[in-house]
């Protein structure tokens, strides 16, 4: 899952980003409203996580623009605006949340797992494929009820490949949801973490999971 | 305590009453007197109805021949009385009936003329009004008998009058009027006072009533001005008054909010960079990162809260004042501010060799911040200039950096608490407290503190210190 911070405070936000990377989502930031509008413009996020008083564009403002350009994208409010008038404020405009700062990181993480959740129209916390469970809030993944160990990257691959069941992703869209801006992409690095998923959840000598679309992508399969 | 309306009741009873008890008495002596003066005339008339039957005969013999069918008030049941004396009024020729029987004799030695008023008083008690005249007793008994030869005329003294009870008791009757008049008119002057006051004082009742309604800061409407001019006068006052405390308590709670946002945001900062660290407690450069961080922040919070008691201080604070030589203040001052921001490389211009009158912590916290304010916020680069002007009643100091990105309404606004450029508060080592506690400074030290931003965007602070 890729997300957006838009925050001013270059503490907050180099430690938003470190603690959600730490939490295995791809993260970006930008500094102000304008740049924050530009990334949510470009890049299709799952998550904005949205400061109020944000220089050069307002945070409520940047949320009306992105509500207004149709971006599918859940977004946050993280500010320090306690009062009822700001959060009811941010949440017509469009907001799907609102945390108000000093703040638990880990009740931040639980929002920001309901709200890609709720991006998804996944109401539960765990995805079932087939003889495939995924944990969303621990990061577990099971198959016929024994563990397997996955590796950041590959579990993100398999969350958003499950959330997505059914549809053929393409390498474009893996690229856009699990590589943020800092990460640095081969020209093959998505068929590599796919490759590398599909060893670590298929069994030997059966189809695996995920099928390839030529040309169009992947496929999460139930079996 | 008393009411307006019983104020005005009585003030208005007691002024009308004493008006009308002033009025009543004037009218009452002026009616007296013409009832006395009716009464004198009266007397008078009585006086000469006896010396019209006072006759003297040829011989010399003085006679009263009055009848008593026709003068019937001199009898013995009537009110009036007289007596006829000779020349020296020591010898009775003749007494009406009410005086028979009495020695009452009286020493008239009244010359001839006018008649002249006596009071006397019988022995039964009865008031007598008299008049007594010294006359020649007349020849005949009419003016057309003619007066025969060697008649010579006899002296006589005539006294005659009346009761004066009617006349006192029309008097008594007069004054008990009167005073009843008096009472009765002060009576229904209190009562049309004490209706007038309270109807009077209605709109004022409804004003109170409209007061106790809901406390004033949370009052949303106006109070009615549209009653009588007073009450309207006192109303609108109320408006004005209830507006300033309004807009203070909104300033206020604009402040806490801010000052409450202002402390908010270091400590999320401090609590996220910890939750952050803490989410891998094996990562110690991570988790000694955030122990610096944590640092950092809470010296800059510590600022924050200085610079807060100092605005409370600042707009509390009383000191002596003294003559202060500026320059080497300012050496101090701009020292301190070059060390904390040393990577700005501003440069700066200053001519201040001018003394005030102030007192010294005020005045330097008043320039400190202006000189860190300058510091912080002029272009890298750029100058900040300081000059000083001192003559016989004032001296004037000036402080001034360029600001290309101000506009004129941020001069207006840049004194409120918390206040930058950018709403954002993005510069973290400034709570935008500084140009606040400079107008705090200088509003204890009662000195005019002026902001300037000229056409060349040079932002200009002056400061006029009176001398004593």
């Amino acid at each position: 899952m890729r997300l957006l911070v838009v925050e001013d405070s270059l503490i907050l936000r180099e430690n938003l980003v470190l603690g959600l990377r730490d939490a295995g989502y791809a993260v970006d930031a930008a500094a102000d409203g304008e740049e924050g509008l530009w990334a949510a413009s470009e890049v299709d996020y799952d998550l904005l996580i949205v400061d109020a008083l944000l220089p050069k564009r307002h945070g409520f403002d940047l949320i009306r623009e992105v509500r207004a350009r149709g971006r599918p994208a859940t977004i946050l409010v993280l500010t320090a605006l306690g009062a009822m008038m700001d959060r009811i404020t941010a949440l017509d405009l469009g907001a799907d949340d609102y945390l108000v700062k000093p703040f638990d990181f880990d009740e931040l993480l639980a929002r920001v797992r309901a709200l890609v959740r709720r991006r998804y129209a996944q109401p539960a916390s765990t995805i079932a494929v087939g003889s495939l469970s995924i944990d969303t809030s621990t990061k577990q993944v099971r198959r016929d009820g024994v563990d397997i160990a996955l590796r950041p990257r590959e579990y993100a691959l398999l969350e958003y490949l499950a959330r997505r069941r059914g549809e053929v992703v393409s390498p474009r869209d893996i690229e856009e949801h699990l590589y943020d801006d800092g990460a640095e992409l081969s020209s093959n690095a998505v068929e590599a973490a796919v490759s590398l998923l599909r060893k670590a959840i298929d069994r030997r000598g059966e189809q695996s999971l995920i099928l390839t679309r030529r040309g169009l992508g992947y496929m999460l399969r139930a079996e | 305590m008393t009411t307006l309306r019983a104020k005005v009741t009585r003030d208005v009873a007691l002024g009308v009453g004493l008006c009308a008890a002033l009025g009543l008495v004037v009218l009452y002596l002026i009616l007296r007197a013409m009832f006395l003066a009716h009464f004198d005339d009266e007397v008078r008339e009585d006086l000469r109805s006896i010396a019209n039957v006072t006759n003297v005969s040829l011989d010399g013999k003085i006679g009263v021949y009055w009848n008593t069918d026709v003068l019937t008030d001199f009898g013995m049941h009537g009110d009036k009385l007289f007596i006829v004396l000779n020349r020296e009024a020591n010898d009775t020729i003749e007494v009406s009936p009410l005086l028979e029987g009495s020695d009452w004799r009286p020493s008239f030695a009244h010359p001839r003329g006018r008649p002249v008023l006596l009071d006397h008083t019988l022995a039964d008690g009865r008031r007598f009004r008299l008049a007594g005249q010294r006359m020649d007793a007349q020849w005949g008994w009419d003016e057309n008998t003619p007066t025969p030869a060697g008649f010579k005329d006899v002296e006589v003294v005539v006294i005659a009058g009346r009761d004066a009870a009617p006349l006192d008791t029309a008097l008594q009757h007069l004054a008990t009027l009167f005073v009843t008049v008096g009472l009765a008119f002060t009576l229904l002057a209190g009562l049309v006072a004490y209706w007038a006051a309270r109807r009077g004082v209605a709109p004022l009742s409804r004003l109170t009533a409209d007061l106790e309604v809901s406390p004033i800061e949370q009052r949303t409407r106006e109070f009615d001005t549209s009653g009588p001019t007073e009450v309207g006068l006192v109303a609108g006052a109320l408006n004005r008054q209830v507006g300033r405390i309004q807009m203070a308590l909104a300033r206020e709670r604009r402040f806490l909010a801010d000052a409450a946002h202002e402390l908010n945001t270091p400590l999320a900062e401090m609590r996220t960079v910890n939750d952050v660290a803490l989410l891998r407690p094996d990562d110690l450069p991570r988790l000694q990162h955030a122990a610096e961080v944590t640092r950092e922040v809470a010296l800059r919070l510590g600022d924050t809260l200085r610079a807060l008691f100092a605005l409370s201080r600042g707009e509390s604070g009383r000191e002596l004042p003294q003559w202060i030589e500026l320059a080497s203040l300012f050496d101090e001052l701009w020292a301190a501010a070059s060390a904390r921001y040393p990577q700005r490389n501003l440069r700066f211009v200053y001519d201040v060799d001018a003394t005030c009158y102030a007192p010294p912590l005020l005045l330097r916290g008043l320039l400190k911040n202006l000189v860190d304010n300058a510091a912080a916020y002029a272009p890298p680069g750029s100058e900040v200039r300081a000059a000083s002007r001192e003559d016989a009643r004032v001296t004037t100091i000036t402080i001034e950096n360029s600001a290309p990105e101000l506009g004129a309404e941020d001069v207006v606004q840049m004194f409120e608490p918390f206040w930058r450029k950018d709403s954002a508060r993005t510069a973290r080592d400034h709570a935008g407290l500084g140009l606040a506690l400079a107008r705090s400074y200088a509003d204890a030290m009662n000195v005019e503190l002026e902001a300037l931003l000229d056409a060349e965007q040079v932002l200009r602070f002056t400061m006029r210190l009176p001398h004593p």
